[in-house]
């Protein structure tokens, strides 16, 4: 037996850990009771608050301690939502947020009529976790945007041409009508010729060419009879395809009126963390000294 | 013949010419009190008593009467001039008939008073060319209901054309000045319909299942403007910023959909906003069989 696992110095070691512990969950609870926010987060995650908060790397995370609370994280985040969700709506004034269930947040991207479920704000990390498709189509209309164009301009188009088509089939009924009649008559006069044996092929010929016209003509007919309802659900489509421009543009907008830039709005969410510590630590400043 | 019986017939006869006399002297009498008095009640008990007045009779004949809907213009023109407001312009042509202008709109409208042929009595004050009777007058029961549908026939469809917005507003004005008079001189009930300028007037829609693509497409006509179509967050609906003053609401109660409009003083209607800003007027007109509003249905049968 070593000396290192003599019988006293488990028990040492077992006393100063849960020393260690004491003291950790003593300090996460003055801090929650007088609501330090600040605190908190770097007790919740003390590696990240080294590397970002104090730029010092390499501190290890007590993770057996802070494993400690694992259970209380909806309630811890829900506690801390208070704060954050104030401070994020003076920096993204267009996000909402609904807490679906305790501690977690749903993030909408505006008020707005027929807005959208961006994604979910991560209240213990101070991070936004946005759904990849809708941050996808913004950052794709953004792109599109510096070209002039909206994210379904080009769909709708195809839609609109084919609309357009539909209604010259319809608009047009009474030429093919017309030109139905005239091959009728054609059709009975090739018919009706009694032509030498020889030119029997010619008048085949001349028949079938007559009766492909006809079938061409009477496909068209029933492209037509459907085209009306076509039509409907093609501008219906196109109200769906609109409104997501719109929505988009809405989002654009938002985003320009507060950051400028898409880029900025993005840097912004990667700098969210040590941006919000910094303005726990200010304001904790000035209530310090009042 | 005997004496007796004569006598009984010239008593009949002068009886009657007499009553004829009384009935002429009555009527000048009505006439006079209608366009002298300077009292609002004597104006309505005169117009009111001309409206249905009888000058029928055997042996006299008077061979030139006003019509029953000419007396209704007299009233509405007077008790504007009783407040010094001069806005409608009565006169009468060669064959007797009277009219009246909205002196903002020059001769591009011409108004009479129509007497409505329903249960109900009362008179539609009516622009002649094309028909539209903007509001329902009834004297006897006392009261003004505005015709919403005519409305937007008249001002925001038909005259939008040949006339200004400011032209239009400051025609709406002695409407909505002599409803204000009937209401406080003489206690009418009174509905102004899209005219209210109250924020907390409603304005319902007549069909009950709006479609909630009508508002998408507002939404996406918003596209690209200043606009910004917002959600209601207690209910269903829409709400959208005018300018820094005025906000438009849309939203969906128990029974029906209503139109709403807030502003700091209340001086906004709907029908201003209809009239002011292109974006609600163009989605409004295109929309129309489902964003139509609701007057008065006991008078304006749709």
């Amino acid at each position: 037996m070593t000396e290192e696992n003599s019988q006293e110095n488990v028990i040492d070691v077992i006393s100063d850990q849960i020393t260690i512990k004491m003291q950790y969950l003593q300090n996460l609870q003055a801090a929650v009771s007088n609501h330090d926010d600040k605190l908190v987060y770097s007790l919740l995650d003390s590696r990240r608050y080294a590397s970002e908060i104090l730029h010092t790397e390499n501190v290890e995370n007590d993770v057996t301690v802070a494993s400690l609370v694992d259970n209380l994280s909806d309630e811890l985040s829900h506690y801390l939502s208070a704060n954050i969700i104030k401070y994020l709506g003076h920096r993204y004034p267009f996000f909402y947020y609904e807490e679906f269930k305790q501690g977690h947040f749903r993030v909408y991207f505006g008020n707005w009529w027929d807005r959208r479920e961006f994604g979910e704000l991560d209240v213990l990390n101070v991070r936004f976790i946005f759904d990849e498709t809708e941050y996808e189509k913004l950052s794709t209309s953004f792109a599109l945007s510096k070209e002039s164009k909206r994210y379904n301009t080009a769909k709708i188009d195809q839609i609109s041409e084919e609309n357009d088509h539909l209604q010259d089939l319809i608009d047009s009924q009474a030429t093919r009508e017309a030109k139905k009649n005239e091959i009728q008559e054609e059709l009975k006069e090739v018919n009706n010729k009694n032509g030498m044996p020889w030119e029997s092929g010619k008048q085949k010929e001349a028949r079938q060419e007559l009766i492909d016209q006809l079938s061409d003509l009477e496909d068209q007919d029933d492209q037509a009879r459907g085209a009306k309802k076509q039509i409907k659900d093609n501008e219906a489509k196109v109200l769906v395809l609109s409104k997501e421009n719109t929505i988009l543009s809405y989002e654009q907008k938002s985003i320009i009126d507060t950051f400028k830039n898409f880029e900025t709005f993005e840097a912004a969410n990667r700098s969210l963390y040590a941006d919000y510590l910094a303005f726990l630590s200010s304001e904790k400043q000035v209530t310090d000294h009042e | 013949m005997s004496n007796e019986k004569i006598t009984t017939q010239m008593n009949t006869f002068t009886d009657t010419l007499k009553a004829g006399l009384d009935a002429g002297e009555t009527y000048v009498d009505l006439i006079n009190q209608l366009i002298e008095t300077d009292d609002a009640e004597q104006l309505l008990g005169a117009a009111n008593k001309l409206s249905v007045y009888e000058l029928k009779n055997d042996f006299v004949k008077y061979p030139f009467q006003y019509q029953p809907q000419d007396y209704y213009l007299v009233l509405a023109s007077r008790l504007l001039q009783f407040h010094n407001n001069e806005s409608l312009e009565t006169s009468i042509d060669d064959a007797g008939a009277v009219s009246a202008r909205l002196n903002q709109l020059g001769n591009s409208a011409k108004f009479q008073f129509v007497m409505d042929k329903s249960k109900n009595g009362g008179a539609l004050f009516t622009e002649t060319k094309t028909n539209e009777a903007l509001f329902y007058l009834n004297l006897q029961k006392r009261m003004m209901r505005f015709n919403n549908r005519s409305l937007v026939n008249l001002f925001v469809e038909k005259l939008s054309e040949v006339t200004t917005i400011i032209q239009i507003q400051q025609a709406i004005n002695p409407l909505m000045t002599l409803a204000h008079y009937l209401q406080t001189d003489l206690g009418f009930s009174v509905d102004l319909g899209i005219l209210d300028t109250s924020n907390a007037a409603k304005y319902y829609l007549l069909n009950k299942h709006m479609g909630l693509e009508v508002i998408d497409k507002l939404f996406v006509s918003t596209e690209g403007t200043d606009y910004m179509l917002m959600n209601l967050t207690n209910e269903t609906g829409m709400s959208l910023q005018m300018d820094s003053n005025s906000k438009l609401t849309l939203s969906s109660g128990r029974e029906s959909w209503a139109f709403s409009v807030s502003d700091e003083k209340e001086a906004v209607s709907f029908f201003d906003i209809l009239i002011r800003f292109k974006l609600i007027r163009t989605w409004f007109m295109d929309n129309r069989a489902s964003l139509e509003i609701k007057s008065d249905p006991m008078i304006f049968k749709e």
